[in-house]
């Protein structure tokens, strides 16, 4: 039975949480304990004096619902099996890469959250700790006897990472917890400098998570990590470690899907280069494997991996061709049977004339989640390229690549308004949830493909959503090569119909609330306050009014981000005249 | 020698993506009849390729083994294999985490000229430098290391690179001597190398190397280029940065450690070599 320790404050206290205990007879033992003048202190005594292998560690002021003790030790064995290296547990925390917290409390703040799966966080709050016994002993967590009733949660948190120990966030653990916290006390803990010393002499990070924002560390962190040699540690590093350790057992798979019909060659080198470098950098956390999709013969496939094989040997490159099934056009198809036939947790589609950027796939790795219950949308880059197509030059390369223009994961939200703002390959889909949505429906659009497997995804049951803001894909953009370019836009209309008539009246969009809830996410100003390179159109009048207009915004916007304008509209102009420009940023504008 | 010659300097971590994306992708070379690789292991004298890595085009020779420090910087080691090799009368620089287009090397070759070449640099992909450039004569203030041919003569005349910079900003300091000399550097468009550098995802809580060395370095080309004024600009920079005062006396300390290694250098007024801001180098 697990064993509950409580610090209470006073005699008054331990009466309280005695009735409360009744309420859990023969469900925990309870200790309460009082006197202290450090919780650091009471850690320890908490962990010493437990005869179970995982104890709990909580404030005098938590109400812990009917069936919390059953929630809590289904939530330990799950553990115990998927996350072997787990230390600490908790219902309040942030995530250390996403710096996103999560918190399944109730309490005066009222920001209760929900998610899918438990989280491995950065650092807990410490209203009500589960703590792994076994594991904080036989891993030696160096937890210190600091003073006071601050930061003992995340100093705790930290010192399971230097461990190998992942603290973890969820759900089952939800209390109601009286106390908002004390503010005004937190930060001058913070002042009095024992705690900012201590971090400092650990880590060589200038800026920690915590749960009640970040903890600043510029004016004490010794830079001399970056010269010489030195013993401490950065806490994200830790945290890789510790993920990766949790995932020996089983690492969460992910497929690149490239869809082609090997008529762009020299873009689907380019991006099979890419993905084979991302292939030398995902060894911890995640297996990666790469896969040709197409609707060409199986003999042509064949032809071109063995090319392809040359290029970059020794990567996990395979191929499928596809026969296209009546009433599906090829674009669709080739995505949905590669989601049907999947083997891998998730699928990332990537087409032939986009890329990928290899080092995004730590942060990827980072983001996912193991058990397969999470869609991740990302941030992409789109370029604008000039090939070198002169006439008789068999050296056809691109002379010049500009970004133009940056997609924000967070805009899609908007995607519920009626319009798709994460291009696919800034999506990563969950597989097995894929497959479930897609059972059934007849996907006959052409053009809109991905923003209706985008619609699914976020539509899917028991599937959360990741925001990765991190820039993980490329997209060319190639004077009129590229289809948005196409002027008559009668067929993207009629599949835009066919797509979204099926998703309308399809039980998979599971509730309308969603689409209500979006309303007023994406009518927030505070999206249309992203930087100004985000407002194409914007500057696509800016630039009609002048450059001293774009040079009275830059002040009071992002200068170096209007700039890129600027000297991309500049380059054009000087390169090609004042139509070029015009008819660039003009169809700059429309993508 | 008998190849065309390719320096490249590489830790461990380099390793898997040498063999797998860099030699492959020079062995793809257009218009070469052979290749020599000559390899340096930064972080140790342990040669982590042998003769078994030649193949097709190219002839490797990591020369780990001869150097006398175990530790070197991008420079240093550029210098070494410079020496030992003695390549005439150009050469090609490659950071270890490129790709190269397979016709990059005959790109860049079409536009040497043994009389006016200094450097002449490809075009990185997929985040191409902000370049000041000609576009007709391709004449640029300053050219990367990261895929760089360059001319023996200049080079030797120069004496290479100068290894106090340790990484980052040596080869701005290269290409403001060869400007000096009256040698071009160029900037080819045509000439294709990928490098994925991991740029877009450093993180915010902690600061790299790059962050360090670009703005220490930043004061040392200010001094050896501009004197006394340009290492008070340079420092003035960094004071108004924006980086942590902890972060900005690290720098400054490390500066004086290797201040009175910085020569200043005595020469005439050129447009190519100007500093245009904190760690910037070009219009």
């Amino acid at each position: 039975m697990i064993e509950v320790f409580i610090l209470c404050r006073n005699e008054a206290y331990i009466e309280r949480w005695k009735r409360q205990a009744e309420h859990h007879e023969n469900a925990a033992i309870f200790h309460y304990l009082t006197g202290y003048d450090s919780y650091y202190r009471f850690i320890h005594d908490a962990i010493a004096m437990a005869k179970s292998d995982t104890l709990i560690a909580c404030h005098d002021d938590v109400w812990m619902g009917k069936g919390f003790f059953t929630r809590a030790e289904q939530l330990i064995a799950e553990l115990d099996e998927t996350i072997p290296n787990w230390g600490i547990a908790g219902n309040a925390g942030i995530c250390i890469h996403s710096q996103k917290v999560y918190r399944y409390i109730g309490d005066p703040h009222k920001n209760l959250t929900r998610s899918a799966y438990p989280k491995a966080a950065g650092s807990i709050d410490g209203n009500l700790m589960v703590i792994n016994k076994a594991n904080y002993l036989s891993h030696k967590v160096d937890f210190p006897e600091l003073k006071g009733f601050h930061c003992y949660d995340t100093v705790l948190s930290f010192a399971c990472l230097k461990a190998g120990l992942l603290p973890v966030l969820d759900h089952r653990l939800m209390v109601y917890h009286e106390s908002a916290g004390n503010g005004v006390e937190y930060r001058k803990y913070l002042k009095s400098g024992e705690i900012t010393a201590y971090l400092s002499s650990q880590f060589i990070n200038h800026s920690l998570p915590s749960i009640n924002g970040a903890i600043p560390l510029t004016e004490t962190t010794n830079y001399n990590y970056l010269e010489a040699g030195d013993t401490r540690q950065d806490l994200v590093t830790l945290f890789d470690q510790a993920l990766a350790a949790s995932r020996a057992h089983k690492k969460p798979t992910l497929t690149i899907y490239c869809r082609t019909q090997f008529k762009r060659r020299n873009l689907l080198t380019r991006a099979i280069i890419s993905f084979a470098t991302t292939c030398h950098l995902t060894e911890d956390l995640l297996d990666l494997s790469i896969m040709i999709i197409t609707d060409q013969p199986k003999a042509v496939l064949k032809e071109e991996l063995d090319i392809l094989s040359q290029i970059v040997p020794g990567i996990p490159l395979s191929g499928k061709s596809y026969t296209i099934r009546p009433d599906r056009y090829s674009r669709t198809d080739l995505l949905i049977h590669a989601l049907e036939d999947s083997e891998s947790d998730y699928a990332w589609f990537v087409d032939d004339d986009d890329f990928i950027y290899p080092h995004a796939i730590m942060d990827i790795g980072r983001y996912i989640a193991a058990s397969g219950r999470c869609f991740i949308a990302s941030d992409c880059l789109r370029q604008e390229e000039i090939w070198d197509t002169t006439p008789g030059n068999t050296n056809i390369v691109p002379i010049s690549s500009k970004e133009i223009h940056h997609t924000i994961s967070a805009e899609i939200f908007k995607c519920f308004s009626g319009d798709n703002y994460v291009p696919i390959c800034g999506c990563i889909f969950p597989v097995k949830a894929m497959q479930y949505q897609l059972e059934g429906l007849k996907a006959a659009g052409d053009y809109y493909e991905d923003y209706f497997l985008l619609m699914l995804a976020l539509s899917a049951p028991g599937i959360e959503l990741v925001l990765l803001p991190k820039i993980i894909a490329g997209i060319s953009l190639r004077e009129n090569e590229n289809t948005v370019e196409v002027a008559d836009r009668s067929h993207w209309n009629y599949s835009y119909a066919t797509f979204i008539g099926e998703l309308l009246d399809s039980d998979k969009m599971v509730s309308p609330a969603l689409w209500m809830l979006a309303s007023p996410y994406y009518n927030n100003k505070s999206l249309n306050m992203l930087p100004v390179e985000h407002h194409p159109r914007l500057v696509q009048r800016l630039m009609t009014l002048g450059y001293a207009t774009i040079a009275l915004v830059k002040l009071i916007r992002r200068p170096d981000h209007i700039m890129a304008y600027v000297d991309r509209g500049l380059a054009i102009y000087r390169r090609q005249g004042l139509k070029a420009l015009v008819f660039t940023m003009t169809r700059f504008g429309r993508g | 020698m008998t190849g065309f010659p390719i320096f490249i300097v590489y830790g461990p971590e380099h390793v898997a993506h040498l063999k797998t994306l860099t030699i492959p992708s020079i062995n793809r070379q257009l218009g070469q009849d052979a290749i020599d690789i000559y390899l340096l292991n930064y972080s140790s004298k342990t040669p982590l390729f042998g003769p078994q890595d030649s193949h097709g085009l190219c002839t490797i020779h990591d020369l780990s083994a001869d150097k006398s420090t175990i530790t070197n910087g991008f420079g240093e080691g550029m210098n070494f294999l410079f020496e030992k090799a003695q390549p005439s009368p150009c050469f090609l620089m490659l950071n270890p985490d490129t790709i190269l287009d397979p016709h990059a090397v005959e790109t860049l070759l079409r536009h040497f000229d043994p009389t006016s070449s200094g450097l002449i640099e490809a075009r990185q992909w997929p985040s191409e430098h902000p370049k000041e450039y000609d576009k007709m004569s391709g004449e640029t203030p300053w050219a990367s290391g990261a895929c760089l041919l360059a001319a023996s003569d200049n080079y030797a005349a120069i004496g290479g690179f100068d290894p106090v910079y340790f990484m980052y900003c040596e080869d701005v300091d290269l290409s403001w001597q060869s400007w000096l000399r009256g040698r071009s550097v160029i900037y080819v468009p045509k000439a294709g190398v990928m490098h994925f550098t991991g740029l877009f995802h450093y993180r915010h809580d902690r600061y790299y190397r790059e962050h360090f060395y670009s703005c220490r370095n930043h004061i040392v080309l200010a001094k050896k280029f501009f004197g006394i004024t340009g290492e008070k600009k340079a420092l003035e920079h960094l004071r108004i940065s924006g980086y942590p005062e902890g972060f900005k006396e690290q720098v400054i300390k490390s500066y004086e450690s290797i201040a009175p290694s910085v020569i200043i250098i005595d020469r005439p007024d050129h447009p190519m070599v100007k500093i245009t801001g904190f760690n910037r180098y070009h219009h």
